[in-house]
């Protein structure tokens, strides 16, 4: 059993928890217009965390405000809260330190920031490190960047691998702060809502940004718990292998990953009592959510979103939300959707427009992203049947290996292809590696580096393999390790906003700027809809990572799987993919 | 007109990264978001970004852009009407 120990929230409502807790169950929204001309020329809607107090409150912990960025504050200030609450050892090498994000301290690549900080404190794993290293934690810190399910999901992995006994306890954090690269690109998108965003309803215009940081801290201990009986019993993702921005039509992705999450849980849909959704308030995003829910069987649990309080968190979202999830079971109450009046979704749904009490036992929590990813987690209180995962036999098999580095393609470490041209030019390999294969997909030139990268390893990895036939696309994984996330993207990004009377943000640049987009790509050509997940760090820890993947099959959540280090280095582009076609041959 | 067109057709090539594709492969009167050139509401966003670009002309409604993107044909005329 996995306990919840302690938690904690950062938003525009307040510093903790209880802050949070108390003005959403009275109703009151912290989203307001901003008209920061350095955060966007056009006056936008955000939820915003007030600097003077994130200052003020780091300089009661700390004498060296000026060695952290405001990405880490959030992050230290956070787990600093959290872990007042809980009797676990933070520095012990069985605690395991996980950081959710999108973005990370993606503001140091503006001009007037950038020599502040080394450019090395772009890079996710190094500011994890950072903050880490603020409690004394020097090893066993993970990082997580998979879009707007990176807090869901960081909850899940640590989930993982306090099951599998890897760890005993996990402090998961996620952070994502509010910037003009990030404004710009939603504004671009046409994603951002006129007004303050409105989850679910018939009016929404799309989503609200928000900043902010949230922690939950995990134990396999019950002895370590806050005696709230409240467990995490389950959880799953999947990939809509539809588009990489666009969320699928019909919803059934999202579903698999409940269905998989309630068989974890031993649950049935009509025992979940409560919702804590993704309501992104996007016009498309919300359609989908709902038809997902009806096909799940989920349409009479009462569903809230919260986002109309506190924005869209990014990284720190889907810790927030399962935060809420635990907090509602634990003081038996249900939020209102702030923003939602009227329904505006074809799914059969019950959203909750008001605050009520009544009695929970089961929570279940939903998040979607940019890359077709899906996740699904599941609270539950005074959970009688004491009964871990069903772990059954494993036994990984590669089946081909697939090296790409150095103008050079090895399959199963048998050069298969060289690129003639000396010179180190990724762009001119990758488009003779296309024609070499003959592959016939012409959306791969509007691919940034990664993808591409990602795309032909992939396409050599399978070639003439009938591997992936012999599974259903659901039990298909794609499990990615990174070092630079979507630097060399963001950075060209970043170009396009740079210069105020040459601001010309591109959406279709934009959209590439996450480390998943790739493990998007991958499954749309090849129609892999099961567990996909980005852990970023500086070295490639392959026995961690095929660790990772053997707790997914002998947990059944997936039966093969794509696995290995995708890296476009930033700043200096090389490019390096290592990756294996796995099965569970039983 | 024609050569807006044709100055059209090889904005959009570079703007939607569309390699391999010859202006005169983009049929001045078919749809743009057609079965041919494999187009998606990312490419519509682009689109919109080029007009502001190339043209100052800002779209501001999303929906108008199923009109003005039917084809080269209507975005050249949304232009020569907008372009101040």
């Amino acid at each position: 059993m996995i306990y919840v120990s302690s938690h904690n929230i950062i938003s525009s409502l307040g510093f903790t928890s209880y802050e949070n807790l108390k003005n959403i169950r009275n109703r009151i929204s912290g989203i307001k217009l901003s008209e920061d001309t350095e955060l966007s020329p056009e006056a936008v809607f955000i939820s915003l965390v007030s600097y003077d107090e994130i200052e003020k409150k780091f300089s009661e912990i700390s004498k060296k405000r000026e060695k952290y960025t405001k990405y880490e504050k959030l992050l230290i200030l956070s787990v600093s809260d959290a872990i007042k609450g809980s009797k676990i050892d933070i520095k012990k090498d069985d605690t395991v330190f996980i950081v959710s994000t999108t973005k990370g301290n993606i503001n140091l690549l503006e001009k007037s920031k950038k020599d502040i900080f080394p450019v090395d404190r772009l890079k996710l794993w190094k500011s994890s490190e950072i903050a880490a290293d603020f409690f004394g934690k020097k090893d066993n810190v993970l990082t997580i960047s998979n879009a707007c399910i990176s807090g869901s999901l960081a909850v899940i992995v640590a989930q993982r691998l306090i099951n599998s006994g890897r760890y005993k306890n996990a402090v998961v954090v996620g952070a994502d702060i509010l910037s003009e690269f990030t404004l710009s690109g939603f504004l671009a998108f046409k994603a951002v809502s006129e007004g303050v965003c409105k989850p679910f309803d018939r009016n929404r215009t799309g989503m609200t940004p928000g900043e902010g940081a949230a922690t939950i801290i995990l134990t396999s201990e019950k002895s370590l718990s806050d005696n709230s009986g409240i467990v995490i019993s389950g959880g799953s993702t999947s990939n809509d292998a539809n588009h990489i921005s666009g969320p699928s039509r019909t919803g059934k992705e999202l579903a698999i990953a409940v269905k998989n999450a309630l068989k974890e849980s031993n649950l049935k849909p009509d025992e979940i009592e409560f919702i804590s959704g993704h309501g992104t308030a996007t016009p498309y995003n919300d359609e989908t959510e709902s038809l997902a829910l009806e096909l799940a069987g989920l349409q009479n649990a009462p569903l809230t979103g919260i986002k109309g309080y506190i924005g869209h968190t990014f990284g720190a979202a889907g810790i927030a939300e399962t935060v809420i999830a635990c907090e509602a079971l634990k003081n038996n109450e249900i939020y209102g959707t702030a923003g939602f009046e009227k329904t505006g979704v074809s799914g059969k749904i019950n959203i909750q427009k008001e605050y009520k009490r009544t009695k929970l036992k089961t929570a279940l929590k939903t998040a979607s992203g940019f890359g077709g990813c899906n996740a699904v987690l599941i609270s539950e209180k005074e959970k009688k049947i004491i009964k871990t995962a069903e772990e059954s036999e494993t036994n990984l098999v590669i089946i081909r290996k697939t090296v790409i580095s150095d103008n050079k393609i090895t399959v199963n470490n048998k050069e298969v292809y060289v690129y003639s041209e000396n010179e180190k030019d990724f762009s001119g390999f990758a488009k003779s590696v296309y024609k070499h294969y003959k592959i016939k997909y012409p959306k791969f030139y509007k691919a940034d580096n990664l993808s591409k990268l990602g795309f032909l390893a992939a396409e050599i990895l399978l070639k003439d393999t009938s591997v992936l036939l012999n599974y259903k696309s659901e039990d298909i994984a794609v499990i990615l390790s990174n070092e630079s996330s979507s630097l060399d993207t963001d950075f060209k990004y970043q170009k396009t906003i740079d210069d105020r009377e040459n601001y010309f943000p591109s959406p279709s640049v934009f959209v590439y700027t996450l480390a998943n987009i790739v493990i998007g790509e991958i499954c749309i050509r090849h129609k892999i809809k099961g567990e996909n997940t980005v852990f970023i760090s500086e070295k490639f820890d392959k026995s961690f990572i095929f660790d990772y993947v053997k707790t997914l099959f002998a947990t059944g959540k997936a039966k093969a799987c794509i696995v290995g280090r995708l890296n476009y280095g930033f700043p200096d582009g090389n490019y390096y993919a290592e990756l294996y076609l796995t099965e569970n041959k039983i | 007109m024609e050569s807006l067109i044709e100055k059209l057709k090889e904005q959009i090539i570079d703007a939607l990264n569309l390699e391999d594709t010859d202006p005169s492969e983009i049929e001045t009167d078919e749809p743009l978001f057609g079965e041919g050139l494999g187009l998606d509401s990312i490419d519509a966003l682009e689109l919109i970004v080029l007009l502001e670009k190339n043209y100052g002309i800002r779209t501001e409604n999303p929906k108008e852009g199923q009109k003005i993107f039917y084809s080269v044909k209507t975005m050249a005329e949304y232009i020569k009407k907008h372009q101040k």
